[in-house]
């Protein structure tokens, strides 16, 4: 085409310029409404988890003698039933939400996509076997499975995650096997069979970087589904005891009958948190389900 | 010349029944071999089966002895483990599979799938890899910024050089290609096949070329070997084998093709498909109802096993033989040139 490879000993063949794709991960989040907000949502609660200590306005342990007071000028959020700062308490307890999510999130990736690979690369018993223990977690219902490991293990954060984590991998797992199904017979796969690769090696550079937009999304949608948990777990009180966040903050609210005392100021804002961050992060989730499943896609 | 390659009574069983039944033949180094065939008569059985690429459901046996120049011991291909394998593929013998596309890992850059290659039987240092990438390939003419593109975002020309480069990575000394040709245009065609040839030329390899093209096969091989139901019933120097084919099924394959400025309309097509490797007849596999070949010939005799050891062999020959050689053959593929 053009004249820079005229001198070619062989010739060379048309080389029209390609785009890159469209929908790659940043257009995704910076290119549609729901990746924007999602996006700028979770920004904020991610700022707070960092630097909701530095910017809370009194120690979120503090007592003092203002004891449930409505929303005023040196409370904006009102305070507990111990007078402590509700606003601080929010700000400090969106670090706790946003590591157990995260990590427990992360867990759950890679026991789900180990289980995934392993099973459907290597097939026959390896399969059952792994198939039979995803069933096992899918069955059985996660939160009387949580309560119970939580009650077992002393309360910590690391529990909060380990517990969570363990108990949230099985649909990755499901997900990613299917998957590595279909991928392990694909021509590259045989053709890295041919290259002298070795199974792990296959699994590694093939199969599992195929595998990762499923994954990914897929984990998008469980941090979600762990954030729930650390507030369900901490407001059944089984949360770390020594650390606030919004599930523990509504165990003490209902406690200490903030409700009845319409002490709505205590109440909403960790809720209101929990359920906007859960939002925000399905829906990231949910677009990059989208993103990787086109059977769930209505227009584009 | 020793043999590069000599295969000796491969078979290939699936539960029992031939897939592969008993084939031989060799390879001097720098030549070219055509296995022809319709579908399912083993070509590319045939061929995974030199590289013990199989799945484990097929069963192969017989002896392969592949005779590299810069190894002293011949490698005995039937004995070797899969670990063992591991060393000789790529090394010693590289693939052209049949879709580039889907050949390619849709989420690897191509030029990395080749240091891929080079990386997995050489330690070699990444300078040196982006090196032999390049050289590798303005060997099959393109350029290096090609090498960093995914495989959708080249065309099945490129893709299929993309594959040529990416099986000479290791320096093979022999290329079984499998169906290269196949799903390209004529014109995309003629250009892999040159390359093809020029490769052989001036690297000296050996190639092994399957394909259901008989056009293509004339154009590029030495010798030219004839698949039918699981046996190679016909092989020789590619001219002798078309102008004069021996057994009737060579001669049934070659009227099946339509002829470029021959008399208009479709070649003579043989009935039906070979038989399925469960049900083989006794005796000449041929010989099924849908496919008797022209009366006179005599077919009910079983196939030779080991024919005669002459440059073309033929299995099962014919009651009489002698006819006038055929006028030989505008190839549709010659247009191409």
């Amino acid at each position: 085409m053009s004249g820079e490879q005229a001198g070619a000993a062989v010739e060379v063949l048309a080389q029209p310029e390609f785009r890159d794709e469209p929908g790659t991960v940043r257009e995704l989040l910076l290119g549609t409404w729901r990746g924007r907000i999602g996006l700028a949502v979770v920004g904020i609660f991610v700022f707070m988890a960092v630097f909701g200590k530095a910017i809370a306005p009194y120690n979120p342990d503090a007592s003092s003698l203002d004891v449930l007071a409505p929303p005023n000028i040196h409370h904006l959020l009102g305070t507990t039933e111990n007078g402590s700062d509700v606003l601080s308490q929010v700000l400090v307890g969106a670090r706790v939400s946003i590591i157990v999510g995260f990590a427990a999130a992360a867990i759950s990736a890679v026991l789900g996509s180990a289980v995934g690979l392993v099973g459907g690369y290597f097939g026959g018993w390896t399969d059952r076997g792994l198939d039979a223990l995803e069933n096992w977690f899918l069955v059985i219902p996660t939160l009387p499975l949580m309560i119970v490991l939580a009650r077992i293990l002393s309360p910590s954060l690391t529990v909060l995650i380990v517990v969570i984590g363990l108990t949230s991998w099985a649909g990755t797992g499901r997900i990613v096997r299917a998957q590595v199904l279909t991928l392990r017979e694909r021509a590259f796969v045989e053709r890295a069979r041919a290259l002298g690769a070795g199974d792990g090696y296959i699994i590694r550079k093939h199969i599992l970087p195929n595998t990762l937009p499923l994954i990914f999304a897929n984990t998008v949608l469980i941090v979600a589904v762990a954030i729930l948990s650390e507030a369900a777990l901490s407001f059944l009180g089984l949360g770390d005891p020594t650390r606030i966040s919004w599930g523990t903050m509504l165990e003490n609210a209902f406690e200490s009958g903030a409700p009845s005392a319409q002490a709505w100021w205590y109440v909403i804002p960790p809720g209101l948190c929990i359920t906007v961050l859960v939002l925000a992060v399905s829906m990231l989730g949910y677009l990059f389900e989208e993103h990787v499943n086109p059977r769930l896609r209505e227009n584009r | 010349m020793s043999a590069l390659l000599e295969v000796e009574g491969l078979r290939v069983t699936y539960r029992g029944d031939p897939i592969v039944d008993g084939v031989d033949f060799s390879l001097t180094p720098g030549e070219a071999v055509g296995l022809a065939g319709e579908s399912g008569c083993g070509k590319t059985t045939t061929a995974l089966a030199l590289m013990k690429l199989l799945p484990s459901s097929l069963k192969q046996s017989g002896v392969i002895t592949l005779r590299p120049p810069e190894v002293s011991e011949p490698i005995n291909i039937g004995k070797r483990t899969e670990a063992g394998m591991r060393l000789v593929r790529w090394r010693h013998v590289s693939l052209v599979f049949q879709g580039a596309m889907n050949s390619l890992d849709p989420v690897q850059r191509v030029d990395a799938q080749i240091a891929e290659a080079i990386r997995l039987h050489e330690s070699v240092s990444g300078k040196e890899v982006r090196e032999r990438i390049a050289e590798l390939l303005a060997t099959v003419g393109l350029t290096p910024a090609l090498g960093h593109r995914y495989a959708h975002q080249l065309s099945g020309g490129q893709r299929q050089r993309m594959m040529i480069a990416l099986a000479l990575a290791c320096r093979p000394s022999l290329v079984i290609a499998d169906e290269p040709t196949t799903a390209l245009d004529v014109v995309i065609q003629a250009q892999v096949l040159q390359l093809l040839e020029r490769l052989r030329e001036r690297l000296g390899l050996a190639l092994i070329l399957i394909s259901h093209d008989l056009g293509v096969l004339a154009e590029t091989c030495d010798r030219i070997a004839i698949m039918y139901a699981g046996r190679i019933v016909e092989i020789g120097q590619v001219s002798s084998v078309f102008d004069a084919p021996q057994h009737p099924y060579t001669k049934r394959l070659l009227d099946s093709l339509p002829l470029i400025g021959g008399r208009r309309g479709l070649g003579d097509p043989i009935p039906g498909g070979p038989p399925d490797p469960g049900e083989m007849p006794d005796g000449c596999r041929f010989r099924p109802a849908a496919r008797t070949p022209p009366s006179g010939v005599c077919l009910i005799r079983p196939c030779a096993r080991r024919p005669r050891a002459t440059a073309r062999r033929v299995t099962s020959r014919p009651g009489r033989s002698g006819r006038p050689p055929r006028p030989r053959r505008r190839w549709a593929h010659d247009l191409g040139r």
